[in-house]
């Protein structure tokens, strides 16, 4: 039995204590995100119908560009734009880019819709890599299609952003697939609070496993892929649970890029998308959440459950593993470059209530996790400190963790029922239950390279190759 | 603590998982209810669809709800005499009673379908019902009902509608504006009265003002422009008289639009180039050619759009900028020329 020096004793519970705070702050905030999701989910306008948003807004609503920046999508591009312009609402066009494909994709298009080359002023006010053509397709008036010099997806979308001659913008990704009435449930934020709605998000689901044909998702089922099937319960988690509690807060620090619906002029007064970095989505939303508050001017950045888009999940550990370090470097340099909001009274409930939740979640939350699974179990085993110290740390891992994901299922079956099955609703309820126990601490791994990456400066995205939807 | 924390953790999870098994239940009885009801629908549907006469008697068997939400489905789905004869039939089967009984219901979903059922029923007591809704709890069922009986022949007063509606505060939506379209075509009195009314909040006598201005009603051209002309260059309102001012395009709104040009605010000046174009404001022109050097695209792209409407003599001035001009007026003219397919 080894003779521990009292200080050893202090120091190991002092860290003990550190990372048990953490995590039970973390557990604190998201139960709080709870409490106001379940409040706006209760407090979500009655109406439902596609027909009774139809019928109430459709000589009222806006009209909408959506930007759909296209890279290397000869075999799957036809049905996405098909798609996209079958869409339900009034008043829109779809603006692909084609941002300088390797592929054929821009012949792809040309030839199927008969595009022809066209003048179209637009604006400049967002910097990208130079338009090579601008074409429009006469028998399909709704559709352009912008043809540029490779600059990513950031800047591709501001390419789009500049060529639209719209109020609002809709930026999804190539293979996000919306639903018929996903843009008539989005822009209902910007008809009842026209003067201070500047960006709306919408829930991303998962489609793997789901019966898809013509672009659209035709029945809604599980995947059978045990990771897809894991990501179906954080995507609920993230959606539903933080950011529709974070929404209702006031303090949404991030919409997606796959699906997002934005004032043009807003997007424009802060520069649009930055290229430098591979969180533009949340750099986004944090510029106008910067600017809005700089300039004491009211706003509301929203987001509503209802618009449902669909997106494919990585189903290997090496890809998925790379998107989740990915999303890490994207917070970290993020926080990097406004990190000056942080905690700063000026920026009010954004400053302390937003970042704060960056701060405990994003960058600091990964590395004190994966320092609790280091130290705490050892530091018992060496008798440096009780039992009740790892009961704590087991607490505000693994226990209350299966209560924040059973939680927002239940959240979503009580309020939205968008499971078709009570099948479905056992096995999600065992992989909430589950996904603690090794997934989680591979997810830590992964957010931490990412922080490896973000300290070394690594400006890749790594590769996201897609399996495809399963089609009928 | 520590053991606290452990405790709380364990009875929350437990709580939650306990909670869910029996959601998980619930759900295995409501998905066999939900498969009967579809199943009863599917059976109804065709007798419904086959017949233009109101049904008999064999629906005793088909549940309330089921009977209520297909017939309502098929009414928004036709125009015309068929969709009077859905009516009919839905009024033969009780529908309009049922959806009275449900706009009482505790659920705001439940309201809000019944309120929307019963506006499409042209019936004193379905009108009496969606009345009554207006003193609902909820907002959209107050709205939902609103816009129904503005619909209707026999809609209450505006005045009327606006205090039952509140909508005496500042925020406004454009849902106020479809709710006084719906007014300014059939009571554009009323309507006028509003945007005179100086004791309302500004946002209702702009929402009043554009409903009238979709409407083309030029009596309002007077005020508006003194509005217009009263209105601080950075407020709010500016771009929306400058706005109603085009839509309405009368040439009596020249005063104002010219005064819009010169303003320092730049949704101003985009509203005023608009406006400029729609009423063919010949004497626009040049300040229109100054505002395509302007620093802000979309002041550039309305006035080179207006310059476009005022015909041979503004494509002229296009083409002399396009030929002479520096740029960004130059690319402006030359661009837009080439969009429209004139020769530069």
């Amino acid at each position: 039995m080894i003779e521990w020096p009292t200080w050893a004793f202090r120091a190991a519970e002092i860290v003990s204590w550190f990372v048990v705070a953490c995590g039970l702050v973390q557990v604190l905030l998201y139960i709080i995100q709870l409490l106001f999701a379940a409040l706006a989910l209760h407090r979500r306008p009655a109406w439902s119908s596609t027909s009774a948003l139809w019928d109430r807004f459709a000589d009222i609503a806006p009209s909408i560009a959506v930007v759909a920046p296209a890279y290397n999508e000869e075999l799957t591009i036809i049905e996405s734009v098909e798609a996209l312009l079958a869409l339900h609402y009034p008043d829109f066009e779809v603006i692909v880019v084609n941002d300088g494909s390797k592929d054929t994709t821009l012949q792809v298009l040309i030839d199927h819709y008969g595009m022809v080359p066209v003048a179209r002023y637009h604006d400049h006010a967002l910097a990208h890599q130079p338009i090579r053509g601008l074409y429009a397709a006469p028998e399909r008036p709704r559709l352009f299609l912008v043809d540029k010099e490779n600059g990513g997806k950031a800047d591709a979308m501001n390419a789009g952003i500049n060529v639209a001659r719209t109020p609002l913008v809709c930026v999804i990704d190539a293979d996000t697939l919306l639903e018929p009435d996903a843009l008539m449930r989005a822009v209902r934020p910007f008809i009842e609070d026209p003067a201070r709605t500047i960006a709306v998000g919408g829930t991303i689901r998962i489609a793997n496993g789901c019966r898809v044909e013509g672009g659209r998702v035709l029945e809604a089922r599980l995947p059978r892929n045990f990771l897809a099937l894991v990501q179906v319960v954080e995507y609920l988690r993230a959606f539903l649970m933080a950011r529709l509690g974070l929404s209702e807060m006031q303090t949404l620090m991030i919409i997606s890029g796959a699906f997002g619906l934005f004032r043009r002029n807003s997007a424009i007064e802060v520069g649009g998308f930055s290229a430098d970095t591979v969180g533009e989505d949340m750099e986004l939303v944090v510029k106008l959440h910067r600017r809005m508050r700089d300039l004491k001017r009211p706003y509301r950045i929203v987001y509503i459950p209802e618009p449902v888009s669909w997106t494919e999940a990585p189903e290997t550990l090496s890809i998925l593993g790379n998107q989740r370090s990915r999303w890490q470097r994207g917070s970290l340099e993020t926080y990097r470059t406004h990190k000056d909001m942080f905690l700063n009274p000026r920026y009010g409930r954004i400053g302390f209530l937003g970042f704060g939740q960056v701060w405990i979640v994003d960058v600091i939350g990964p590395i004190v996790e994966v320092a609790g699974y280091i130290l705490v179990p050892p530091l018992w085993m060496l008798g440096l400190v009780s039992f009740d110290y790892l009961l704590a740390f087991v607490a505000v891992i693994f226990t209350f963790g299966v209560f924040i994901s059973v939680a927002t299922l239940i959240l979503e079956e009580v309020q939205l029922r968008r499971l078709p099955r009570a099948r479905d609703l056992a096995i999600l309820t065992l992989v909430a239950v589950l996904e603690n126990f090794g997934y989680r601490q591979l997810n830590n791994f992964w957010r931490l390279r990412g922080w490896w990456q973000f300290l070394r400066k690594d400006t890749g995205w790594g590769p996201m190759v897609r399996k495809g939807f399963q089609r009928d | 603590m520590l053991r606290l924390i452990w405790d709380v953790s364990l009875l929350l999870a437990s709580s939650a998982l306990a909670v869910m098994m029996i959601l998980v239940l619930l759900r295995v009885g409501s998905t066999r209810r939900r498969d009967r009801l579809q199943a009863a629908r599917r059976h109804m549907a065709p007798l419904l669809l086959e017949t233009a006469a109101p049904p008999g008697d064999g629906f005793d068997d088909i549940p309330d709800s089921v009977v209520t939400q297909l017939t309502l489905d098929l009414i928004q789905l036709v125009r015309g005499a068929e969709r009077m004869q859905f009516v009919q039939k839905a009024a033969s089967l009780g529908v309009p009673e049922r959806l009275r009984r449900q706009a009482h219901s505790w659920s705001r979903r439940r309201r809000m379908v019944a309120v929307q059922g019963l506006a499409l029923f042209d019936d004193a007591t379905s009108r009496d019902a969606l009345i009554e809704r207006l003193g609902d709890r909820d907002d959209d069922i107050r709205l939902a009902a609103a816009l129904a009986l503005a619909r209707s022949e026999t809609r209450p007063g505006l005045d009327e509608l606006i205090a039952r509606l509140a909508l005496r505060d500042e925020r406004s939506s454009l849902l106020t504006i479809s709710l006084f379209r719906h007014y300014a075509n059939h009571a554009p009195d009323e309507v006028q009265a509003l945007v005179l009314d100086s004791d309302l909040p500004l946002s209702v006598r702009l929402a009043a003002i554009e409903a009238l201005a979709v409407t083309g009603d030029y009596r309002l051209v007077p005020a508006i422009v003194a509005l217009g002309l009263r209105a601080p260059g950075d407020s709010e309102e500016l771009p929306r008289y400058l706005h109603a001012l085009g839509r309405i395009g009368h040439p009596a709104a020249r005063e104002a639009v010219l005064a819009g040009l010169a303003s320092n605010s730049m949704p101003a000046r985009v509203a005023a180039a608009g406006a400029a174009g729609r009423i063919a404001l010949a004497e626009s022109a040049d300040q229109l050619v100054d505002l395509l050097g302007a620093p802000e695209w979309w002041v550039r792209f309305r006035a080179a759009e207006a310059l476009l409407l005022l015909g041979e003599a503004g494509v002229a001035r296009l083409r002399e900028i396009a030929a002479q001009g520096a740029d960004p007026a130059r690319e402006a003219a030359a661009t837009m020329l080439a969009e429209r397919g004139i020769a530069p």
